[in-house]
């Protein structure tokens, strides 16, 4: 049987930076990785715009409803209730293979090749030295690390009021996209009373966005075709699978597909990885100097948990609280819309209430057109032939703001291992989750604080949506990092206590989680763990 | 008997409701397909759907009435599948596109005033069939 120096698991966000970073330093590295991939939509899906496929395509319903419909059937749980179907094969076999309890938090996992980073909205954030404290994340590597990131996937974004938010002292970055004129009309009026919203905390600019404005390294620049919910075509977004596709290229790299690693055992230094063949349910091993975890928060936890036999243990867990609200800008009622648009966020709302980048909460807004006027009419209080012509009025004056909370750990949101016999792992997770009438107050406060801003700025909140917990889709913190050698956590390295030669480079060791896009840190993160396995590997 | 199968004319039903006009066969078609995995009518939406294929333009009051009073009623989602489908068919994307100038605001005012007077009827009708 073949050693590898190190096997990564995972070819998501974390687990393709950790297995490129360990390459470039001359090591040889195995992927296993579930690695589910659909390639059903890719050839549905004219490379044509929204505007364009909406007049002229006959098919268009198989990628707007799914080839048979299936969007219109029973859905699978409410954190999938607004993917669309091509983004909803991030899910394929996760109801079958990672089984999850909970009547209070909804977990949104992917088994899919690229993971959660196939469909993520490309947001980036740099964290603030602050946040990287209470994260327990170093300062000055994970700066090094930020930088390398954004030169490996190409990052747009503006200078503005949020910049320090968001793409913080990066260098080479590309231009942002034009912006939707609804948005800049959102725009205008802050600036016209910016001094008034910045001693309020506010602070309003574009986003950074993994998305290229500029050819880079092979990918080329959007095109503005607002097909981003639904289509990779042009690969100006970023994906994961776009680096693990070039991975494969590489001498020093094997991956292995349809792999859901279920355990691991270290016995004198040496590491035993147990594997699922998702296909034939066989069992398979492998060998390696170094194992690193990179499966999520909660996957991770999964691993390591059944890798002890652990049925009791209570392992924390990070998400942040997320509240999303469908504004109307009157003045943009009845105006035109752009031919060429795109869906992902187009300016983001900080609010900061000393300015001291220590508490913050984030608002993305949304203009709100390639995801079709059905999903919307369901949830209004009207008819839905009136709903339809209300909404084609509205549309172009309609923005949605997606409001994320920061989360500090807490003992009211865990997660436990049970047994499942009908799973083929033979076990499932339990998440109990809970919020304090501290942080209720908290985040309550602040969105009235948001809702009266924007207001302010010529968007009026027609509703205030709060789906379950876990929606936000951002989970950290289940093996925290520690600078003591105890159980279920990790070296500030990343390496997994008590054990010398497993280390995870996901999320898993955020002690806290800021409220901004979590993505482009848990790269760095991964970038960063990935440097010190390779330190040990050399000494 | 409770319905169990979803009637060729029912796609129309709604096609004529949400259009103005009888949708493509096409549309009827998908919806027929689409019709496969619905939940089979509950008692108080067959009792609303027979009161609407006698009297039509009762539809429209109903479909408020249960926005305010039955959103998880069967009819209602059937209702908004066929408009789902009505959506991605190229023949009515100027009936989902959105409307610029006095038009948009003339539809607008036009809906707005006429949404309450349907709604009240529609509340009336649909809490008698509860
Ligand atoms: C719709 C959507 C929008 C989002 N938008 C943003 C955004 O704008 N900004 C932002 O910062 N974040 C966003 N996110 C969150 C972001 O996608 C995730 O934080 C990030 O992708 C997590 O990466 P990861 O590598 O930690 O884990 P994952 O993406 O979950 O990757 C896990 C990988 O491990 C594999 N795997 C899992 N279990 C096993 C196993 N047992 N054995 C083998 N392989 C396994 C999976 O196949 C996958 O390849 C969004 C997410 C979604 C779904």
């Amino acid at each position: 049987m073949k050693r590898f120096d190190c096997i990564v698991v995972g070819s998501g966000a974390t687990g393709s930076i950790a297995a490129q970073a360990l390459l470039a330093q001359g090591f040889s590295v195995l992927m296993l990785d579930a690695g589910q991939r659909d390639l059903d939509f890719q050839s549905l899906i004219p490379e044509r715009s929204f505007m364009d496929l909406r007049q002229s395509d006959p098919e268009q319903y198989k990628y707007f409803l799914g080839p048979n419909l299936e969007t219109l059937g029973p859905q699978p749980g409410e954190g999938y209730a607004h993917l669309t179907p091509p983004r909803r094969a991030l899910f394929k076999e996760v109801q079958r293979f990672l089984r999850n309890r909970s009547e209070t938090f909804s977990a949104v996992e992917s088994l899919a090749f690229g993971g959660l980073g196939s469909g993520w909205g490309l947001g980036c954030n740099v964290f603030s030295d602050s946040e990287l404290q209470q994260a327990s994340l170093p300062i000055s590597e994970m700066r090094d690390a930020y930088q390398a990131i954004a030169d490996l996937i190409g990052i747009s974004g503006s200078a503005d009021d949020a910049s320090a938010y968001t793409h913080g002292g990066l260098s080479g970055v590309q231009p942002s996209v034009p912006l939707n004129p609804t948005a800049a009309a959102i725009l205008q009026s802050y600036k016209r009373q910016r001094s008034r919203f910045q001693k309020q905390g506010f602070q309003l600019g574009r986003p950074a966005l993994a998305l290229l404005t500029e050819a880079k390294d092979g990918r080329s620049p959007t095109t503005l075709r607002d097909m981003d919910f639904y289509s990779d075509a042009e690969r100006a977004a970023w994906r994961p699978w776009i680096l693990v596709d070039q991975l494969k290229r590489s001498p020093g790299f094997s991956y292995i597909g349809n792999s859901l690693v279920t355990r691991f055992t270290e016995r004198d230094g040496v590491i035993q990885v147990h594997a699922l063949n998702m296909q034939t349910l066989e069992n398979d091993s492998y060998t390696c100097a170094r194992l690193i975890l990179a499966v999520g928060a909660i996957g991770s936890a999964r691993i390591v948990l059944r890798s002890q036999d652990d049925l009791t243990t209570q392992l924390p867990l990070l998400c942040n609280p997320y509240t999303y609200m469908p504004c109307i800008v009157p003045a943009r009622i009845g105006k035109p819309v752009p031919d060429r648009d795109m869906g992902l966020a187009q300016l983001v709302l900080f609010h900061d209430r000393d300015n001291s980048h220590t508490d913050i909460a984030q608002a993305s807004l949304y203009t709100y057109r390639s995801l079709l006027l059905f999903r919307l009419m369901s949830e209004m209080p009207l008819g839905i032939r009136d709903a339809r012509i209300i909404l084609q009025a509205l549309t172009p004056a309609l923005v949605i703001a997606g409001i994320h909370h920061p989360q500090q750990q807490s003992t009211l949101t865990y997660l436990v291992r049970e047994l499942d016999a009908t799973a083929p792992t033979g076990d499932r997770i339990a998440i109990s989750s809970a919020e304090s009438e501290k942080d209720y107050n908290n985040r309550e406060h602040r969105e009235r604080c948001f809702i009266r801003a924007l207001r302010s700025m010529g968007a009026w909140t027609i509703k205030r949506v709060h789906p379950r917990r876990g929606a936000s889709i951002h989970y950290a913190g289940t093996l925290p990092y520690s600078t003591q050698e105890k159980d279920y956590s990790l070296n500030p390295d990343g390496r997994l206590h008590k054990h010398k030669n497993v280390f995870v480079a996901d999320g898993s060791g955020f002690t806290f989680l800021p409220a901004k896009g979590l993505t482009l840190s848990l790269m760095a993160n991964a970038h960063r763990v990935a440097k010190a396995v390779g330190l040990t590997m050399r000494s | 008997m409770p319905q169990t199968r979803v009637e060729d004319y029912e796609p129309r039903f709604f096609g004529r409701y949400l259009l103005g006009h009888m949708p493509s066969e096409r549309a009827v078609n998908m919806y027929l397909r689409a019709s496969r995995s619905f939940d089979t009518l509950d008692d108080a939406s067959r009792r609303l759907m027979s009161l609407a294929y006698r009297y039509p333009w009762l539809l429209g009051a109903i479909d408020n009435g249960l926005a305010l009073k039955g959103k998880s009623s069967s009819l209602r989602f059937r209702i908004w599948a066929m408009s789902a489908i009505l959506e991605t068919c190229p023949e009515y994307f100027s009936y989902f596109s959105p409307v610029t100038g006095i038009r948009a605001a003339l539809k607008l005012i036009f809906a707005i005033l006429r949404a309450p007077f349907r709604a009240l009827i529609g509340i009336i009708v649909v809490s008698v069939n509860e």
